[in-house]
């Protein structure tokens, strides 16, 4: 076989996994829906029977002449969406001469009580009227589904075969026409997923209503039978097991899609009496389907995956093709991690963020934008990012102080080393232990801080900073000073970090240039302002838009040191965000004001390239 | 002035040892034992090292594999895939906080090791760190074994990764000492005491006594010492970190 002919197979393939997995996948749901359906029509049969079917007088079962008469009414009785059979112990009643159910089968109905699958039918057990005793069996056999796909849909499976079978064709010629058939290929595949996706959600709307319209049914037909019943409607709630019955207005006679208390529920209406009703309300199946798209869209995005692979490595050199490969095998683990970790959580956050989401409410009602109105109508939200800002204010000051540092212990002596040494320490030290430090030094009547500024107010000069009102302060207590409080200690963690890097990048800084510009007669502030500084540029340039972002998300010192006080002075983003989450249980505001940051972070970043660049040209 | 940066940890170990009152005669070694007997710490201890040495190591592993598709070999998107990593790096970690903690709820991972490490084991910085060091490496040797007719595979394992010992551990320790300094996800990834990292723990411990001072600064000199030990061992690895990243 030639390489072209294996390409066209391979896409042939991938064709036909991506029509045929979908079409599988929607079969097997609907198929359980289906018998999910028969399952709920079952045990609703057999309460109803349990309702209207006199007991025997001897005791011990329902009267059997009156059992035969209601299951066959009931097997009879149009609209239903099941055929049933109904056994009085082993033997069956509505069809005479079907096979008797086994015994075994009802031995282990007894032991079970539950509604089981015996291969072609839901079989639920018929208990007696006290529902103490397994008497016999409902069996519900789900109806022929008819089509298996709808017609839309397979207009769209032939359009996505046209359409693959197109660019298949198309492979391997030269002028790679191939290219453009793949992109209509894409678009049917992505219209046959969405056809799919429909199929699947009407198929479980259409369950969803089958059931509670057979149920609701059931609920007429007994009360039409036993009167009393209409007067306690409570006592049909064997009929809808899985259903919940409230007091409601007419609702017309279909089933229809309602919002009670913030959840999707599929709702009907029976009437008891003339201006009397209740209505059944359920967990519609559909309301469950949404993963369903992402499933049938990947499936069938399997075929114009396949296309492309094939397309390319026909088109790609075999050293090409192989490097490709390996490159993929090695970025594997990293790529799905991503994928996984961060791109999933990334959706599901911007999800959440159009959601009001709490993991201890069940409603999580779409509010769409709502969330972010109200976050940016919030002045507590605003004045959270403006200190986020205020408190990044350090990181020019930490790196300008960090620069100087790094051109005054260039050396290579001992002392310089030392210190360049010491001075990096807080950057590897925890930070929640350098916050339990500094709370403690910032202490205002025992603290390090105040004792040694004490000292220093002893001189003359102190004193009249005392005057001034800066005697004993209260550092971390005092909303004024709270927030300067741990940007001095923010400066003090990351100054040796800050002034390694400049380190480094100094010594990257070939002497030559330097030495150049001594020869031509350039004093050290000149050495400095024309030659140091632009190479130094870029490193600049990382330290401070790295140290910004690292700033706008300090978190650990903040909830320790001050934890957001006092009165909110050092509420910063990432602790409001904290908060919001763990605290108030309320993970879509949460993401509403991570968003939020997010788009400041990156607007921060930009405006620092853009400012940093113009100083460029100019310079 | 260096002064100035190490006294706020002298004061720490000063106030363990001495106590609140600054009577320098007595040395009180007990606050020790009584602060770490006040909570598990050799559990919080043991949770933080398995933390910070299963994700280091499985950082070296995804990155060194990553940071070489990137440097040596060429396929189509390659610059454009490596941009989508590094944007990686601009999204706040809040951000993706409250979703990945509700997926390892889904997955059962709750309160367990394999959530607290599972969402932390590929650093995007670690894979632009070692892209890097590949990069600044010749590539004779693994061209030569190329023309013999090795596989990626081989070239990798044989001529790059031998090469590479010093990149692995500058990148090993960097990983180890920022996971151990790592406090909000396993703030937030884990819930019982004895799942707790020594961060977490010993913010909990300032919670429950808070205002024993020499209490709080034996806890936090125990969290310290050992980063100041890896500090002291791996001095170099930590400044070559910095140099790659310049």
């Amino acid at each position: 076989m030639t390489a072209r002919a294996r390409g066209r197979w391979a896409a042939l393939v991938a064709l036909a996994a991506a029509t045929l997995l979908p079409l599988t996948a929607a079969r097997r749901v609907r198929a359980r829906w289906d018998r999910g359906l028969a399952a709920r029509d079952a045990s609703a049969a057999a309460g109803y029977l349990a309702i209207v079917t006199p007991m025997a007088r001897s005791g011990g079962g329902y009267d059997l002449p009156q059992l035969l008469i209601r299951a066959r009414a009931l097997a009879g009785l149009p609209g239903l969406a099941v055929d049933f059979e109904i056994y009085d112990r082993t033997a069956p009643l509505v069809h005479a001469t079907a096979p008797p159910l086994l015994p075994a089968v009802l031995e282990q109905l007894r032991r079970e009580v539950a509604v089981r699958w015996t291969g072609e039918a839901m079989l639920a057990p018929l208990l007696d009227r006290d529902g103490w005793d397994v008497v016999g069996a409902v069996a519900a056999q789900p109806q022929g589904a008819g089509w298996p796909v709808s017609p839309w849909s397979f207009a769209a499976l032939l359009l996505f075969v046209a359409a693959g079978v197109q660019a298949v064709r198309a492979m391997g010629v030269t002028g790679e026409p191939w290219r453009q058939a793949l992109g209509r290929y894409g678009a049917a595949a992505g219209l046959f997923g969405v056809a799919m996706f429909a199929d699947v959600r009407l198929a479980g709307r259409g369950a969803t209503d089958q059931w509670l319209s057979d149920a609701r049914l059931l609920m007429q037909e007994a009360m039409a039978r036993v009167p009393e019943t209409r007067a306690a409607p409570a006592s049909l709630a064997p009929i809808a097991r899985g259903a919940e019955l409230a007091p409601a207005d007419s609702l017309g006679s279909g089933v229809v899609r309602r919002d009670v208390a913030g959840l999707v529920r599929a709702v009907v209406a029976v009437r008891l009496g003339p201006g009397r009703w209740v209505e059944l309300r359920a967990r519609p199946l559909e309301a469950g389907t949404a993963p369903w798209l992402a499933v049938v869209l990947g499936l069938a995005a399997l075929g114009p995956l396949g296309a492309l692979l094939a397309g390319w490595s026909l088109a790609a050199s075999p050293r090409q093709r192989r490097e490709t490969v390996a490159a993929w095998g090695f970025l594997a683990p990293s790529a799905l991690h991503l994928v996984a970790f961060t791109v999933g959580p990334l959706l599901f956050a911007l999800y959440l963020s159009v959601h009001r989401f709490s993991p201890v409410e069940p409603a999580r009602p779409l509010i769409g934008l709502a969330g972010y109105a109200q976050a940016l109508g919030n002045p507590l939200v605003w004045a959270a990012l403006g200190r986020t800002l205020l408190y990044a204010c350090y990181v020019p000051v930490s790196v300008a102080l960090a620069l100087a540092l790094a051109l005054l212990l260039r050396g290579r002596s001992r002392g310089a080393r030392l210190a360049r040494t010491l001075f990096f320490l807080p950057a590897v030290s925890s930070v929640v232990a350098v916050a339990l430090v500094w709370r403690w030094m910032y202490q205002p009547d025992v603290g390090l801080v105040n004792h040694l500024l004490g000292h220093l107010l002893g001189h003359p000069f102190g004193q009249l900073l005392t005057r001034a009102g800066l005697g004993r302060v209260d550092w971390v207590g005092d909303p004024a000073i709270a927030l300067i409080a741990v940007m001095i200690v923010s400066v003090w963690t990351q100054l040796g970090y800050q002034m390694a890097v400049f380190h480094a990048g100094l010594e990257s800084i070939p002497r030559a240039y330097v030495d150049a510009a001594r020869v031509d007669g350039a004093n050290a502030w000149q050495r400095f302002r024309r030659v140091t500084l632009p190479l130094l540029r870029p490193v600049i340039l990382f330290v401070l838009v790295t140290g910004i972002l690292g700033a706008c998300q300090v978190f650990a010192l903040v909830a320790v040191l001050t934890g957001g006080g006092p009165v909110s002075a050092t509420d910063v983003a990432v602790y409001r965000i904290y908060r919001t989450a763990w605290e108030q249980l309320q993970f879509g505001d949460a993401s509403v004001l991570s968003v939020l940051l997010f788009v400041l972070l990156l607007a921060a970043t930009r405006a620092q390239l853009k400012l940093l660049d113009r100083r460029v040209e100019h310079a | 002035m260096a002064l100035l940066m190490v006294a706020p940890f002298l004061y720490m170990v000063a106030t363990a040892l001495l106590g609140e009152g600054d009577t320098l005669r007595r040395v009180h070694p007990e606050n020790f034992a009584a602060a770490l007997a006040a909570a598990p710490f050799g559990r919080f201890f043991l949770n933080s090292a398995i933390f910070s040495v299963a994700v280091a190591l499985g950082q070296v592993l995804t990155s060194t594999t990553a940071a070489y598709a990137f440097a040596r070999l060429r396929f189509p998107g390659r610059d454009r895939v490596f941009t989508l990593y590094l944007s990686a790096l601009m999204l706040p970690v809040v951000l993706l906080l409250v979703p990945r903690f509700l997926l390892i709820s889904a997955l059962g991972w709750a309160d367990t090791y394999q959530g607290l490490i599972s969402t932390e084991l590929v650093s995007v910085s670690g894979i632009f760190l070692l892209r890097q060091f590949f990069l600044a490496i010749p590539r004779d040797l693994e061209d030569a074994a190329r023309l013999e007719g090795a596989g990626e595979w081989t070239v990798f394992r044989r001529v790059v990764l031998p090469q590479s010992g010093p990149a692995l551990a500058t990148l090993g320790v960097l990983a180890l000492a920022d996971q151990w300094k790592s406090f909000f996800w396993p703030l937030v990834a884990t819930s019982s005491a004895d799942m707790q990292v020594l961060e977490v723990g010993i913010a909990r411990l300032h919670g429950a006594y808070d205002l024993n001072w020499p209490y709080q600064m034996a806890a936090a000199t125990a969290a310290v010492v050992p980063m100041m030990v890896l500090y002291w061992v791996a001095h170099k690895y930590f400044m070559r970190g910095i140099q790659l990243r310049v």
